[in-house]
């Protein structure tokens, strides 16, 4: 298994080094750099803007700077954000928190909803109940994150005053980003969640268990639901790796000071530095939790196990 | 009675009913079959509906309201009113007709997005094709390449792209095509790897068929299913990802009346005209739960045995 995980960390570093260079390189297509938004309005003569070109790399061809900037990352310097002047990494990092915190609890609200819709839906297949939950899912999936953000703001910001509008000083104030994001994911989770159950459902060790005597809520939590949750942990981890990379807009939405805002920020002023250097922590953030998820998968089937200790190759 | 040779006239009066109910089911051709399995599902035909009408009202837009008049033009003694019988949904800033803007807006949701994911399917489905026919080096080379583009989240990739070409309904429907690519290239693979292996393409190469003939006309053709509800549920997200765009002021400029962007100048009136983001933000949703019915429907219509 160690094996197993070496070798999909080492498969990791080509698509870094493809990430990198793809954002780099279209950064650089971009009209207006760091020079002509820092320093537009200003009066400055055209020398000094080609000097404070000069000062910032920007005189060389991107393929020099883009080879010099990965001489630093090797060394693990991300560079230095030409706004603030500070290290990419520690303005990541300094921001990750609070992604983390937002993905996780969307995650929470996400579980929470989805499995237990999920589970209600497949166990009672057809019923209008199981209809109502299915279209409810597909609404989910149907909102725009933003606006729902908004009316979420409107309803229980505004009207109601139960929690706040924006920003992360207070503990309320992470509830309703949480549930915007949250409500995306659920729709997902909640369908995977039925369709895998309806597939273990039927199947012949469930009617000898219930045949047994052993309860249906037993039948269906221990011996359905373990059963139907490779699925289920393949679409979360997948959905808590995407919430870690791309809450973007509902951080904007309700000002809420994650990662999300500082690559748009960033692009916004064409800080190349940051946003490669971001990006580049987000694919390797993304790819660690795809990778724990489907480690995590041999610990729930034991047959999995198995296959990675034939070195990962499938029967 | 006696004679038995198939396809006899007396076979076919002894037997008469069976023989005319298989004929009747070689007549129901493939197309027939699933329109018959689609169109009983619900949830499907409503997507449809609103799908048709949407379509209709972009089209006619033009004749349905005057662009110049109606949809852009700023009247400042008629700003913010609330909907009334007069107007309909209200007016919002500028004193414009929300119901109408709405209307027109139509055209722009819709003509980004299905714009969007064809880009996206051509590109992603030829790609897809060839690595799976191909295998080898050609697949190694592209699914790296595949995985370099999912490597980035796609809204975060849409924003990086349209900050770079500059915001313009052109840029925004390539920038959530480039997007949209790798679900294609995956999707196409996987099916194309299922069919490559089959007998009748050995017979299509042993008849020295080209291999593009071979991709196009004998393998493609039967990878579709998994490609139309693919692109059916991607022009949903598509229309949300344009939207999200423009209401981060990097899609259709203004004073175009793109949903989206009507939802960014209605988030300043948050507070104060909530009619504002309610309207659009609505109609939003039920093109993209539309589309998203119909998707469904499709998939189980072409693959019955996915039926749930």
């Amino acid at each position: 298994m160690l094996r197993y995980a070496i070798k999909r960390i080492l498969l990791m570093i080509p698509v870094i080094i493809g990430v990198s260079f793809l954002i780099y390189f279209i950064m650089d297509l971009a009209p207006g750099d760091i020079v002509s938004v820092t320093h537009g309005e200003t009066s400055l003569t055209e020398e000094q803007m080609e000097e404070l070109r000069a000062s910032y790399g920007l005189n060389q061809s991107v393929f020099v700077r883009y080879f010099n900037y990965m001489e630093g990352f090797v060394r693990g310097d991300l560079g230095t954000s030409f706004i603030t002047g500070k290290p990419v990494l520690e303005s990541f990092l300094q921001k990750l928190p609070a992604t983390i915190k937002l993905a996780v609890a969307s995650m929470f609200v996400s579980l929470l909803i989805s499995i237990p819709l999920g589970i209600y839906s497949a166990v009672r297949h057809g019923s209008v109940q199981d209809n109502v939950a299915m279209v409810f899912a597909l609404l989910g999936l149907s909102v725009p994150h933003f606006w729902l953000g908004l009316m979420l703001i409107i309803v229980f910001s505004l009207h109601l005053g139960w929690f706040p509008s924006g920003g992360s000083s207070s503990l309320g104030g992470i509830v309703l980003p949480a549930v915007t994001i949250g409500t995306g994911l659920t729709a997902t989770l909640a369908r995977t969640t039925r369709s895998s159950m309806l597939d273990v459902i039927r199947q012949d060790y469930l009617r000898t268990a219930r045949a047994k005597g052993v309860s249906e809520r037993t039948v269906i939590m221990k011996h359905a639901l373990r059963n139907a949750l490779i699925p289920i942990i393949t679409i979360a981890g997948g959905q808590f790796a995407y919430t870690l990379g791309g809450s973007v807009v509902t951080e904007t939405v309700f000002a809420w000071p994650g990662v999300g805002r500082l690559i748009v920020d960033a692009v916004n002023s064409r800080d190349t530095p940051m946003v490669t250097g971001c990006i580049i922590m987000k694919t390797i953030l993304i790819g660690i939790i795809v990778l724990i998820v489907d480690l995590l998968y041999a610990t729930i089937d034991p047959r999995i196990k198995a296959q990675y200790a034939r070195g990962g190759k499938r029967k | 009675m006696t004679v038995t040779t198939p396809g006899s006239a007396s076979c076919v009066e002894q037997n008469g009913q069976k023989v005319l109910a298989s004929k009747k089911y070689a007549r129901q051709s493939q197309a027939g079959a699933i329109w018959r399995r689609l169109r009983k599902n619900k949830g499907a035909m409503v997507g449809l509906g609103i799908i048709i009408i949407l379509a209709f009202v972009s089209v006619f837009a033009d004749l349905l309201v005057d662009y110049e008049t109606e949809v852009v033009a700023i009247d400042i003694s008629r700003k913010l009113l609330l909907p009334g019988p007069e107007h309909l949904l209200g007016t919002d800033d500028l004193g414009r007709d929300i119901f109408n803007r709405l209307l027109y807006g139509a055209r722009f949701s819709l003509s980004v997005g299905l714009m969007a994911v064809l880009i996206g399917m051509v590109i992603g489905t030829t790609f897809g094709a060839i690595a799976g026919y191909f295998c080898g080096l050609a697949e190694d080379i592209i699914m790296r390449l595949n995985d370099i583009l999912s490597a980035v989240p796609g809204i975060l990739m849409g924003i990086i792209i349209v900050s770079a070409l500059g915001p313009s309904t052109l840029n925004l429907m390539l920038a959530i095509g480039i997007t949209s690519i790798p679900q294609f290239v995956r999707i196409t693979r996987a099916s194309v790897l299922m069919v490559r292996n089959q007998e009748y393409v050995e017979s299509c190469r042993a008849i020295g068929l080209s291999q593009a003939r071979i991709i196009a006309f004998h393998i493609l053709p039967n990878c579709l299913s998994p490609i139309i509800v693919q692109t059916t549920l991607r022009i949903a997200s598509a229309i949300i990802a344009a939207s999200t765009l423009s209401f981060l002021s990097l899609g259709v400029p203004a004073p175009a009346p793109e949903w989206g962007g009507m939802l960014s100048i209605g988030r300043q009136y948050v507070r104060t005209f909530p009619h504002l983001t309610l309207f659009p933000g609505l109609a939003i949703m039920i093109t993209v739960l539309a589309f998203n019915m119909l998707g469904d429907g499709l998939r189980d219509s072409l693959d019955p045995k996915l039926r749930r």
